[in-house]
């Protein structure tokens, strides 16, 4: 099966940055799938995207959309894609269906055609009742989902969606992965960029794991999850002046814990048995006249892989 | 092109649905407009019309016998511009008197009775029809003493006086005058009128192309008149261009409003070319600028009867105006860095050029190096072309103008482009 978005060493460097936000990104999707880039706010995620939309010219590299390079052939890119901003790129004096059929005119579309399409991305993303309302009197939840109605208009080959759940509602935002899931069981393929570990873990194919510009791992949730293999993870939450290397490096000492970093007032170990290790944590904690508030046990999960690969909890 | 259009569609429909822009395009300037005429003078509610006037003929025929003047002048090119001036066609424009002395009539625009007096120089017919006296002299000029504090008044005086002068060039009414007299005096039959009115026609055609046989002079009259201005028929365009001129900078500033809201990413992000997506702002700019001054114009004709003069005049100026100061918005919003900055940088330069500009107080109260310095902005250009229009004049004669204008929105797009490709990047 071959990729239908390839993307080989891409790099870019800002001018008078002082080094590159994105720094030899390779990675391919393939047809019908859903495939996630996942990483905490300025990884480098939305620069990689900017790229294969062409929106920003690489430094370096390249990438191939539909067999189309986004260096060389631009246009053709353009028209295999449909994106989906960060940010609510919508006219909000307009109502949904003037949004849409604007939209789909810069896309070339028009007439009849046009029309029947509107009504159909707005069916898909359930606002077809209020597709004469305008844009400014929508719910946030309501205004990302016509944000991905645009990118959906022209029957695009790929789908670019650059955090499309941010700042909304727990419903629209279920709304929106189950759109996602949907438009994925109709063979749509996706590339989708997330910091939620969970959105990432539902929705999912492939995920690549990105920090500080550099693909750090990429596999199917179970292929990245055993890169920390049966380990837990453990959070306790003390007082965050009690947090000390001292402190980390008793609870390092402890039998079957792999790993041990604070941050603030949570102190997050790698242990081989969560459960067993426990116990003699809390009671190394209380010799230290520490105080444990709170303890949290975590199953191998894609948050594991990232504290493990980074030392940083994703949500850093 | 399509992909223009829908741009230009889109602008309209989110400008129309804006009630801030629209009072500021549309009920800022129609309200500014009788405050400011209110508060400068007695409002002229009736706009150009029953403009006073003063004729003084002296082009008065003798007869061949030697006898006494005619006393039908009605033949008289003089005569002529008297019965013209009195006819049913301009009876609502003006109100012409008669005097017998120039400096009597004068005399009555220095005191504001009269917006303007036409002093018709004797002799007149037959330096023109009859081709006497040295061909080298000087041609017949006819005066137009103007009131300085009604310029548009008199400057409608001076364009019809204009347009008998080029009549009689051309040859049509000193055949007509040439052909009355010789029936009256028995030299022709009425048979033999048109052959006859055809060949003086054609002499004095020719003649009029190798030596000016009338020209026009225009004297303004001195500044201590007291008669009124015509403030409103000077602010309707004068403030429909500075209000123009600010829908244009806040219009094409939307250029970075969508660059900060992500919509000229996304637009990006489609398959459209920058030209497409440069036109298509333009476009969208220009649209609603015509659709402001058409408002205006209709609205400021329709219920304060203030004349904008020829309409396909009025129309290619429009453009031309509109052109120019949406160039100008272009450049401000593309080498500004946020919306904020136009914002400062707009207001600004609106506010700057509409002070040099005239569009609070007519040029002409300027002193000379400030009225020099006024033709650095598009409005000056609009008000002046517009004043001309409304004067009479017909879009041949804004040629100044007409290169003015077209030069700024030709460099003023120029800049844009540039800033465009700057923006988009």
């Amino acid at each position: 099966m071959s990729f239908i978005v390839e993307v080989q060493e891409l790099v870019k460097q800002y001018p008078g940055a002082p080094e590159p936000a994105v720094k030899g990104v390779s990675f391919g999707i393939l047809k019908g799938e859903v495939f996630s880039l996942l990483g905490p706010n300025g990884a480098g995620k939305t620069t990689t995207i900017s790229m294969l939309s062409c929106l920003l010219e690489p430094t370096a590299g390249d990438g191939k959309i539909a067999g189309h390079s986004v260096r060389a052939d631009p246009l053709a890119v353009k028209r295999a894609i449909g994106v989906v901003p960060q940010d609510i790129a919508l006219y909000p004096t307009l109502s949904a269906r003037e949004n849409l059929t604007f939209w789909g005119q810069m896309y070339g579309m028009g007439g009849g055609e046009l029309r029947k399409r509107v009504d159909e991305v707005l069916e898909t993303v359930g606002l077809r009742d209020r597709a004469k309302d305008r844009i400014e009197a929508y719910s946030g939840g309501m205004k990302r989902r016509i944000n991905i109605a645009v990118g959906l208009l022209h029957r695009p080959q790929v789908v670019f969606m650059d955090e499309p759940t941010v700042g909304i509602d727990p419903q629209s935002r279920r709304n929106i992965l189950d759109t996602v899931k949907a438009l994925n069981a109709q063979g749509m393929t996706v590339l989708y960029t997330t910091h939620y570990m969970e959105e990432a873990e539902e929705l999912s194919h492939r995920i690549g794991i990105i920090d500080h510009g550099k693909l750090i791992a990429l596999g199917t949730q179970e292929e990245l999850t055993q890169l920390v293999g049966h380990e837990d993870v453990l959070e306790l939450r003390i007082a965050a002046e009690h947090s000390s290397p001292d402190l980390l490096k008793a609870f390092s000492a402890v039998k079957g814990v792999r790993q041990a970093t604070a941050d603030d007032g949570t102190v997050r170990l790698i242990a081989q048995d969560g459960n067993a290790a426990l116990p003699e944590l809390i009671t190394t904690a209380n010799a230290r006249g520490v105080k444990v508030a709170g303890v949290n046990i975590q199953e191998p999960n894609l948050e594991a892989v990232f504290l493990r690969l980074t030392g940083r909890a994703l949500r850093d | 092109m399509k992909k223009i259009l829908a741009f230009t569609l889109k602008e309209l429909l989110i400008i129309t649905r804006d009630r801030t822009a629209l009072l500021l395009m549309i009920a800022a300037p129609l309200a500014l407009t009788l405050v400011m005429s209110f508060a400068f003078s007695r409002v002229n509610t009736g706009g150009l019309s029953q403009i006073s006037m003063v004729i003084v003929n002296d082009d008065v025929i003798v007869n061949d016998d030697g006898g006494d003047p005619s006393t039908s002048s009605g033949q008289s090119l003089g005569q002529a511009f008297v019965d013209l001036m009195q006819s049913d066609a301009l009876k609502e424009l003006v109100k012409p008197a008669l005097a017998d002395d120039a400096d009597a009539a004068r005399k009555l625009v220095d005191d504001g009775e009269a917006a303007a007096a036409v002093i018709i120089p004797a002799g007149l017919t037959d330096r023109v029809t009859s081709g006497k006296g040295d061909p080298a002299a000087e041609p017949a000029r006819i005066e137009v003493y103007g009131d300085p504090g009604r310029p548009v008044s008199a400057g409608v005086i001076r364009s019809i006086v204009e347009r008998f002068t080029q009549q009689v060039a051309a040859g049509t009414l000193g055949a007509r005058v040439t052909v009355t007299q010789l029936i009256q005096s028995g030299r022709i039959q009425i048979t033999e009128a048109a052959a006859v009115g055809a060949e003086i026609g054609q002499r004095v055609a020719v003649e009029s192309v190798d030596r000016q046989l009338v020209t026009v002079k225009s004297v303004v009259g001195s500044e201590k008149s007291e008669s009124s201005f015509d403030f409103l028929q000077y602010y309707a365009p004068s403030l429909a261009i500075l209000f123009l001129m600010f829908a244009m900078a806040s219009s094409a500033r939307t250029l970075l409003a969508e660059r900060e809201t992500g919509t000229l990413a996304r637009l990006r992000s489609t398959p459209t070319q920058s030209w497409e997506l440069m036109g298509g702002k333009v476009a969208g700019v220009l649209a609603t600028g015509l659709l402001q001054m058409v408002v205006l114009i209709v609205a400021t004709s329709l219920f304060m009867g203030v004349k904008w003069g020829d309409p396909l005049g009025v129309g290619a100026h429009v453009l031309l105006v509109v052109a120019a100061t949406a160039s100008m918005g272009l450049v401000i919003a593309t080498v500004a860095r946020t919306t904020s900055q136009a914002n400062a940088i707009g207001g600004a330069v609106v506010m700057v050029l509409a002070a040099v500009g005239g569009n609070f107080v007519p040029r002409a109260a300027y002193p000379r190096w400030l009225q020099v310095l006024s033709y650095i902005g598009p409005n000056s250009w609009g008000i002046e072309g517009f004043q001309k229009l409304a004067a009479g004049a017909a879009l041949p004669d804004l040629g100044v103008e007409i290169i003015a204008l077209l030069a700024m929105a030709a460099v003023f797009f120029a800049i844009s482009v540039w800033g465009f490709r700057r923006l988009v990047r």
